[in-house]
């Protein structure tokens, strides 16, 4: 079975810190693997008899999060890095993984997918890939029933309800949690994952159309950022007072 | 210029926030053509009436072929319609279902996607889409270049109001042959979990680390029943196990925006916050006097969760 994961390194939100002038301070934050693509890689994992390759666009120092995924999992590591990809929207940030899928990769059976990043919290970019592709893809999902040569069934836990799916090969998957076995890496597999070399791709190589890439080939762009606002003042009362409040 | 708004269907009825979206669309644009789309299994039957109330000018129905479908399947028949009706704009809510055919009809279009808004304008005949990111840190307002420009919003972000309307629901009935992708839905619970629970809620008692334990949560769930109210809890509460992850209010769970919300025992992380601070009124009771809840609250009370927890079950008893 060919397994391709794709995931992202992300900065850690969590620690965002502002410049004087309400800017948000980019150096020096910690980047970190997407939290939801561990769950992809734990699902990558679970499955027997595996030939699991991961893939990652972004500047080189993307190659930290492939090797963070090895300690999961994975004998491949692929990483898309050009400068011509940067300032990638999510319709072409889609469009260049299916090149790379299309005319590098060329087989695969499933491919995984967190369900969002954290950074920019879309969730567009498996759907899109998927559709470009023209598989058929499962989001929401958390958990596979079973999994053999034929079809996969999983369970996806949707706004909606609860939906079992079974589907055949090629598929993409995206996972928005993980209920089966977790994994905490040891020491002997972050030593694995330094063995293992990384190929580091271009734009020409994956046959990409260069109008549809990177910030040329994204159709939205960043008009305005700023701090969200915050106008509450706070008034201060004695808990008695609290019931006039609620009203 | 025409916006086209995704209407959701659940047994047989008009999904409420769908109404909420048709008269957002109508508020951003008052001169703009205000159409529905929905895909109907071709036995189905809706009442569309109050959609004109609430906006819309037009509503295009999609028959298939089919009863039972898995509704990401959407996204190629709507592109269809798309393709044919070219309108300016094109949204959907941000469900699951809209999170869901969004990509897949920009994708086919070739055109850009702005998810999960808090925020629509019209400029200069132009979609300016705002949304959070970087978990809530910043707001990034986002143009399209190309058409139809597209943007999934947050449920919330508008509720529906009545239009006067000199003119009544136009409807016109397509039908499309598309390849399905070959996916089969073996079996489906329905379990809305809080998604309307929460969302609808008029006072929202919201309990964190403050409130210690199990127990707390169960005094919290006991004055919530008691006021009419629904009790929910931060991450880390449900993380401990002392409410469940369907009533997570944040960046990872719910968006709310009630009447009241009291935070009893919540240190204000921004990821919280992201998720409460478009409720009308926030009342927040914490120890700590200088706790990040204050700096959002409108109200606040510094003294023990569980002693005012016990004040008001008591008051509200009689
Ligand atoms: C990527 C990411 C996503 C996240 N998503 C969410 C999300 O969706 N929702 C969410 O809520 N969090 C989320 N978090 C977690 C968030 O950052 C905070 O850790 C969390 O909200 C804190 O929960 P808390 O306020 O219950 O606990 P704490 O931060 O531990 O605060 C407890 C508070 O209780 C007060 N307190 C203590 N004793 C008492 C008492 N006796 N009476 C009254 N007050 C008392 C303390 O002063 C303190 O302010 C996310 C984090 C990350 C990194």
């Amino acid at each position: 079975m060919k397994i391709l994961v794709c995931i992202k390194q992300i900065p850690d939100t969590s620690d965002v810190r502002w410049t004087k002038d309400n800017n948000i301070l980019r150096e020096g934050v910690i980047s970190i693997l997407n939290p939801s693509d561990i769950y992809a890689l734990l699902a990558a994992k679970s499955i027997e008899n595996a030939d699991v390759t991961v893939l990652t666009m972004g500047p080189s120092a993307s190659k930290n999060a492939i090797k963070r995924a090895f300690c999961y999992v994975g004998n491949r590591g692929i990483l898309l890095s050009d400068k011509r990809f940067s300032g990638a929207d999510t319709l072409a940030t889609a469009k260049t993984l299916y090149w790379t899928i299309k005319n590098y990769i060329k087989e695969f059976d499933i491919i995984l997918t967190g369900q969002f990043a954290q950074d920019g919290d879309t969730g567009q970019t498996p759907y899109s890939l998927a559709n470009l592709l023209n598989i058929p893809n499962i989001g929401y999902v958390n958990k596979i029933n079973y999994i053999n040569e034929n079809e996969i069934s999983v369970t996806s836990v949707k706004d909606s309800g609860i939906y079992q799916y079974k589907g055949k090969f090629p598929i993409l998957l995206s996972f928005s949690k993980f209920d089966g076995k977790d994994y905490i890496p040891l020491a002997k597999d972050y030593i694995r994952a330094q063995e293992i070399k990384i190929e580091t791709i271009n734009a020409d190589v994956i046959g990409a159309n260069l109008d549809e890439i990177g910030i040329k080939g994204s159709p939205t762009y960043v008009y305005k950022a700023f701090k969200p606002q915050n106008n509450r003042v706070c008034k201060f009362i004695e808990p008695c007072e609290l019931i006039g409040e609620i009203k | 210029m025409e916006i086209l708004v995704y209407i959701q269907i659940k047994n047989g009825e008009i999904e409420d926030f769908s109404y909420d979206l048709i008269s957002y669309a109508r508020e951003i644009s008052l001169n703009a053509k205000i159409s529905g789309v929905v895909v109907l299994p071709y036995d189905s039957s809706v009442n569309f009436e109050l959609l004109n109330k609430f906006g819309a000018d037009k509503l295009y129905i999609i028959r298939t072929d089919k009863k039972e479908f898995d509704k990401t399947q959407n996204g190629g028949y709507i592109t269809e319609l798309v393709k044919k009706i070219n309108p300016e704009i094109f949204i959907l809510n941000s469900t699951t279902e809209g999170r869901e055919i969004a990509p897949i009809v920009a994708s086919s279009l070739n055109t850009g996607l702005t998810a999960d808004c808090t925020k629509l304008e019209i400029k200069d005949n132009k979609l300016v889409s705002t949304r959070p990111t970087y978990g809530g840190k910043l707001m990034a307002s986002i143009l399209c270049k190309k058409t139809p420009q597209m943007a999934t919003v947050r449920i919330n972000t508008f509720k529906k109001k009545e239009f006067e309307k000199n003119n009544s629901l136009e409807i016109e009935e397509t039908h499309f042959d598309i390849k399905e992708k070959e996916l089969e839905i073996t079996d489906f619970k329905e379990e809305t979990g809080c998604f309307f629970e929460l969302e609808n809620a008029r006072i929202i008692l919201a309990g964190g680390m403050g409130l210690k334990n199990k127990e707390g949560f169960e005094k919290l769930k006991h004055l919530a029943s008691l006021m009419g109210a629904k009790a929910a809890g931060t991450r880390k509460a449900v993380e401990n196990g002392f409410i469940e992850k369907k009533y997570q209010i944040g960046q990872t769970g719910t968006t709310v925006t009630p009447d009241i919300y009291l935070a009893f025992g919540i240190s204000g992380a921004i990821h919280h916050i992201v998720g409460m601070e478009n409720s009308k009124k926030i009342i927040a009771i914490n120890t700590d006097k200088n706790a990040p809840i204050f700096n959002h609250s409108d109200i606040g009370v510094v003294a023990d969760a569980n002693g005012v927890i016990d004040f008001l079950i008591e008051k509200y008893k009689n």
